[in-house]
């Protein structure tokens, strides 16, 4: 895999070189003279895996739908970069900063819903989508994917966090990782496997083509 | 979950294509607006729900605080004369009310955080409590908001009130409000008249929490440097 997509650069602020896209900042984070703010890596599981991974494929201009957007800090960043962001999150509670986040984005696009039940935005999120990604804490991951997979285009593709102890607490997360990746064989076609210990504990993100 | 569905259309292609927009830019402009207005609409409903949140927290609370004052209050009854531990029963109501203070710490954060968000000019002027107070004596903001300033000066009085209103006693002078500092440190002979400028901000600041919902700034200083100069 290359280095960065575009619209993502490392750039210095204060002593250290960190991921920054361009737009404006939404939690807080430092902004340089031309722009850039920094995409924090320990808030944010995408950038995470960019940093450690590299660039899992995103195209400026694809489309993608987010499930589990939180309070829309991670897909700020991805719209920042050109994406169209379909951003799905169960908690009305994220409302309030979903709805401060996309006001200068216009290709954010906020869905309150519960990614279980993806009929409920099957009229606001269009088809033929580049990506899937995925960040939900919920034993129902795997689930969640394939209710989902009618969404993407025919060469689309999965990036999904297992988050180990949400799937099951007492197992091994090992085990929990190969259990998830099994299940979704059916399904998708996994590609790359990277582990997210230094920032994310107990978490693996899974990279695939869908079948 | 449900079963499998059919690959889902390219709307924006499907609403081009159809004569409803002129381009698929116009249409995820379009998208865009409209799904932040339903977001607008999620925000509203969730602060609608949040004013009962507060007003059954105060009411929690307001248990909690008496069943402090009443346990408290026996266990002093038990209370060893010579500063060893007592009685077991005396070491029972310390652990509970060591047990209820810390639960009405986290509601006291609770109503703090709430009233954050759901009435922040009310809680600039008469702090997290006493606004948590007024809406539950009222039965929720939009109640509150309603009220004429003269009820809400007397809300939490209505003993006095209908007594009063029977020929026993004086008029009250305040209810709940004599809890906000301005009414409660002023001479006796002002407070009459501190209360009824007080409730008749605190009516102002009520409406703009529940028909505009975000703070007032400008209005709020200037009731807060108006307490603070009758309280000097």
């Amino acid at each position: 895999m290359s280095d960065l997509p575009e619209g993502v650069e490392r750039r210095r602020f204060g002593d250290r070189r960190r991921l920054a896209t361009r737009g404006e900042p939404v939690y807080g984070e430092p902004v340089d003279a031309s722009g850039w703010r920094v995409w924090d890596t320990n808030r944010s599981k995408v950038g995470a895996l960019l940093q450690t991974h590299g660039d899992p494929g995103f195209d400026h201009a694809s489309r993608v739908l987010y499930l589990g957007a939180a309070t829309g800090t991670t897909v700020s960043h991805l719209a920042d970069m050109g994406m169209y962001v379909y951003a799905v999150e169960l908690s009305p509670y994220a409302a309030d900063s979903l709805l401060a986040v996309t006001a200068s984005r216009p290709r954010l696009f906020p869905i309150i819903a519960d990614a279980r039940q993806p009929a409920a935005y099957s009229d606001v999120v269009e088809g033929q989508l580049a990506w899937m990604i995925q960040d939900v804490a919920s034993a129902q991951q795997v689930q969640i994917a394939v209710a989902n997979r009618h969404y993407l285009a025919d060469d689309g593709q999965l990036l999904l966090f297992i988050k180990a102890r949400s799937i099951d607490a007492t197992a091994e997360p090992a085990a929990v990782f190969s259990a998830v990746e099994a299940q979704l064989a059916d399904s998708f076609e996994i590609t790359a496997r990277v582990d997210m210990d230094a920032t994310h504990r107990d978490h693996r993100a899974l990279i695939g083509q869908i079948r | 979950m449900q079963a499998p569905a059919a690959a889902a259309p390219r709307w924006p292609a499907v609403a081009v294509r159809q004569g409803l927009f002129a381009s698929e830019d116009a249409y995820y402009d379009a998208l865009h607006d409209h799904l932040r207005d339903r977001l607008r609409a999620e925000v509203q409903a969730l602060s609608d729900a949040e004013d009962v949140e507060l007003l059954r927290t105060e009411r929690l609370l307001q248990s909690i605080e008496t069943a402090m004052g009443e346990i408290g209050a026996r266990r002093d009854e038990l209370a060893a004369p010579e500063g060893d531990d007592g009685p077991p029963a005396h070491m029972i109501g310390a652990t509970v009310v060591a047990q209820l203070r810390s639960e009405a710490d986290g509601l006291s954060e609770q109503i703090d955080r709430l009233t954050r968000r759901v009435a922040p000019n009310l809680r600039t002027i008469a702090g997290p409590r006493l606004t948590a107070r007024l809406i539950e004596e009222a039965g929720g903001l939009e109640r509150l908001a309603r009220k004429p300033s003269g009820t809400i000066q007397v809300l939490g009085a209505e003993s006095a009130l209908f007594a009063h209103l029977q020929g026993r006693g004086p008029s009250p002078k305040h209810g709940v409000i004599y809890t906000h500092p301005a009414v409660r440190h002023a001479p006796r002979s002002e407070r009459g008249s501190i209360a009824r400028m007080l409730a008749g901000k605190l009516a102002i600041a009520a409406r703009i929490d529940h028909y505009r919902g975000s703070l007032d700034e400008a209005f709020t200083t200037e009731v807060t440097d108006r307490l603070t100069a009758v309280r000097s």
